[in-house]
């Protein structure tokens, strides 16, 4: 494997880590944030 | 769409008079445009919280409370100028039109219970204004002695006193030729001559006047905005081209969408929301976009062909450019319209009708721009062409293209530490990122120091709290509150309910009976507890009637005894702090009257607004990935590769993942102004990566050389990318003049991420296009035919 193909696959990682931390966003602050409410 | 090129360029004129004159017909209607703040109104018609709260305006009428609140820092209210004050301020605020006049509750218009020989006496705190010391003093421990009226019209520590004002239904004021601005400012002129030459403090606060000021804000913003993105756009425009062309095709590009859109926001009665006001500087900003690009062909073909005819220059460039003006305008408007997920209508309303805009634009763009370049003599800007006749190329006209040019070697030089450099930064910006969390309040729509906000501070503090949430029960028999165990379970609840801080006070039927049990055993404070017997209360209930008003309980129990009213006052609005609350009610409410079979219901404003941040709660994450979706679709099924679709999304999305990050550490939570800036920041930024993919591919069609086809791409569109960017980042910085904090916070947020889109743009989607090498951009034979 290439460097350049190596250097993609973690291009491709670190953006799926990125987008799961923000849509992980919490209702409200706690420890790291990720705490859900359901609302009627 | 070559027909509809000709057609245009062939009848400029008339494209020109038909494309005004069916703006102007439309942009007439914004005269009929209304403003609408009321939070009722924000959450779609028929959600169980709006009925909720319908049902219970329709049985007690308790509509959200304007609060008066006279402040004295010396001593207590308990003083006879004082009262005195009072009164005559409650007489003058009952005679305003639009208050309904038996519903202005202070001490000078409340009743006390008391008990006599003969069984009970309803008579008024203040008949007449007390004089002597001691009269004063009575007062204040009758005030002290009856619980619900302590801290609720006079302050616990007598500190201030509260002149609650109800206002008419709203159909009821339309009828009258009012609304609740007017009524709310003619109370604050009362308060306001009152208050010459006293040395109380005065505030006015409560759920009407942020609605009005609120309102006063948008229209003040909109007056300030669009004059003021309009002037950032021209001198913008001005230092670039340095042309009339230059200034007057965006300007009048971007004029037209927002006059377009608006028009028909009006025409088809939509209002104007807090969220809306957004909309024209967001098309503003947008809009410009497509006159920009078409701008930078032109002048690029201009220079490349000297003596070209005119009708050809422009000819050329709309060929080249229609595909890339309508697949942009198509990817931004479907991404704003995946606004429609997130369930709050101002939210819903601003991404259509920016999407309106944009397509609005994007007309005005293929009809307008080309029919105007049409009338205008064949010119380049005279610094690019002096560069051109010196020999530079495209590519070295200008330090910027030249800068760019540069980048692009180094970029394509430096493919993998690009990538390895980004992935570092992104894996940094996702921990950063995962303490973000919701958080909103209709108080966060001011600036901190103003009026408004310190007012409703002083109310909260001095008072049981101005925000409500209201338990309706429901009871299928006749007197059922007359049971007590059922107004043992009230109390118990009231009483659990009033332990959490948010919760300054609660009211219900119990405190009255009570109140009614204590001065009938000789007003001893152990009696102030509901009687054992149901006859007992419903003879206490009988003799009130014979000297209190018929309506006294109208607020808390209707006249069957079958349904009541608890009302919780909260001292904020913030969103965070009603979870507990929201928790506690339906598990206490469960827990106390699911026994009894009674049915129970919530309500209130505190209610409806914890509804309303609540949606963006469980539809923000919805509406991002729908976003993200939509605009990968449009692109893949536009330019015909999945791969494509991918490429085009990526500098977006990192730019949403540092944005996030830049709001984890900055403490900004996410509020209805910070819940729009992925959407609209994925679908303004993807524009950039779009025109430079389809500016890359048609250079490496030309050329077949990797490096030089990214120079020439940077040095022409990069700059095209970074002038639109720069356009956009000042417009949207343009809401931190806002008067309104999640306006400043959302041009802060969208200027950021335009920011890093644009850098992504340029170094990010080159690094992963040549590392790739992805057959839609680098396959030529596959390519052959295809342009930009």
């Amino acid at each position: 494997m290439t460097m350049q193909k190596l250097a993609l696959i973690i291009f491709a990682i670190a953006i799926i880590t990125g987008m799961a931390s923000v849509l992980s966003y919490g209702a409200e602050m706690s420890g790291t944030g990720a705490v859900q409410v359901e609302i009627e | 769409m070559q027909r509809w090129i000709n057609t245009v360029t062939d009848w400029p004129k008339l494209v020109i008079v038909l494309v005004v004159a069916l703006t102007m017909a439309i942009a007439v209607q914004m005269t009929s445009m209304k403003i609408e703040t009321d939070t009722e109104s924000f959450i779609p018609e028929g959600h169980q919280a709006t009925l909720n709260n319908d049902r219970m305006k329709e049985i007690f009428g308790t509509p959200d409370l304007l609060w008066v609140g006279i402040v004295r820092t010396d001593a207590t209210i308990y003083h006879t100028d004082t009262l005195q004050l009072i009164q005559s301020l409650t007489e003058k605020i009952r005679l305003l039109p639009g208050v309904v006049d038996q519903d202005v509750v202070s001490i000078a218009t409340e009743d006390n219970i008391r008990g006599t020989a003969d069984g009970m006496e309803v008579e008024a705190f203040m008949a007449a204004v007390p004089e002597s010391v001691q009269s004063l003093k009575t007062l204040q421990q009758q005030i002290h002695d009856f619980n619900i009226y302590d801290g609720f019209i006079v302050a616990k520590d007598g500190s201030a006193a509260a002149i609650l004002v109800e206002l008419e239904p709203h159909d009821l004021l339309v009828d009258r030729g009012l609304d609740k601005f007017k009524v709310y400012g003619a109370v604050q002129q009362v308060v306001d001559a009152a208050a010459e030459g006293r040395s109380e403090q005065f505030h006015v606060a409560g759920k009407p006047v942020l609605e009005s000021t609120l309102g006063l804000y948008i229209a003040e913003d909109l007056g300030l905005m669009m004059p003021l993105v309009f002037l950032v756009l021209s001198i913008l425009l001005f230092f670039t081209y340095r042309s009339l062309r230059g200034v007057s095709i965006p300007l009048a590009v971007v004029s037209f969408s927002t006059m377009g859109a608006m028009g028909i926001m009006a025409a088809v009665g939509v209002p104007m929301y807090p969220t809306t006001t957004m909309v024209p500087v967001t098309l503003m900003a947008i809009g410009v976009a497509d006159a920009i690009h078409i701008l930078g062909k032109y002048y690029e073909l201009v220079l490349l062909n000297p003596g070209l005819e005119r009708k050809a220059v422009v000819r050329s460039t709309m060929t080249e450019m229609w595909r890339p003006v309508v697949l942009t305008s198509i990817t931004t408007a479907v991404g704003f319209l995946s606004f429609l997920s997130m369930g709050m209508v101002p939210l819903q309303m601003m991404g259509v009708f920016a999407a309106v805009g944009i397509i609005y634009a994007m007309l005005v763009s293929l009809t307008l721009v080309p029919a105007m370049l049409i009338l205008m003599p064949v010119r380049a800007p005279v610094g690019l062409a002096r560069r051109m006749q010196q020999g530079e190329g495209v590519e070295g006209s200008g330090l910027i293209s030249a800068s760019l040019a540069r980048l692009g070697q180094w970029v394509a030089r430096h493919v993998t530490g690009t990538l390895f450099l980004t992935s570092g930064l992104l894996f940094l910006a996702a921990w950063a990122a995962a303490s973000v969390y919701v958080d909103d309040s209709y108080v966060s729509n001011f600036q901190k120091g103003s009026a408004v906000v310190q007012a409703d501070r002083v109310i909260n503090d001095h008072f049981i709290g101005s925000y409500q949430f209201n338990l309706v029960l429901e009871s299928e028999e006749q007197d059922a509150f007359y049971n007590p165990d059922l107004l043992k379970a009230i109390w118990s609840f009231q009483q659990e309910m009033e332990s959490n801080p948010n919760v300054g006070g609660t009211i219900s039927i119990v405190d009255y009976i009570q109140r009614m049990n204590q001065v009938m055993n000789e007003n001893r404070p152990e009696m102030a507890i509901i009687p054992d017997s149901a006859d007992l209360i419903a003879q206490y209930l009988l003799l009130y009637t014979f000297s209190g008003a018929p309506d006294d309980f109208a607020e808390v129990v209707d006249s069957e005894y079958r349904t009541a009213n608890v009302r919780l006052f909260m001292t904020n609005g913030i969103y965070s702090k009603y979870h507990k609350i929201e928790a506690d009610l339906h598990r206490l409410a469960a827990h106390y009257f699911d026994p009894f079979g009674v049915q129970w219901s919530i309500a209130g404003n505190g209610h409806i607004s914890y509804v309303q941040t609540g949606m963006i709660t469980n539809n923000l994450r919805f509406n991002i990935v729908a976003t993200v979706l939509a605009i990968f679709l449009a692109a893949w099924l536009m330019m015909r590769s999945f791969t494509a679709g991918v490429f085009v999304m990526m500098p977006v999305l990192a730019a949403v993942i540092f944005n996030f990050a830049f709001m984890g550490i900055s403490g900004t939570t996410i509020g209805w102004g910070s819940s729009m800036f992925t959407s609209i920041a994925i679908c303004i930024g993807v524009d950039y990566a779009i025109h430079l993919i389809y500016k890359y591919r048609s250079e490496f069609q030309r050329c077949a050389d990797a490096e030089a086809a990214l120079v020439y791409t940077l040095a022409t569109t990069g700059k095209t990318i970074l002038f639109n960017a720069v356009v956009v980042i000042a417009g949207f910085m343009v809401l931190l003049a806002s008067t309104m904090p999640p306006n400043q916070e959302m041009g802060l947020l969208v200027s950021a991420a335009m920011f890093s889109s644009f850098i992504a743009t340029i170094t990010v989607l080159p690094s992963l296009l040549l590392a790739a090498r992805p057959r839609f951009v680098f396959d030529r034979t596959r390519n052959s035919g295809r342009s930009e």
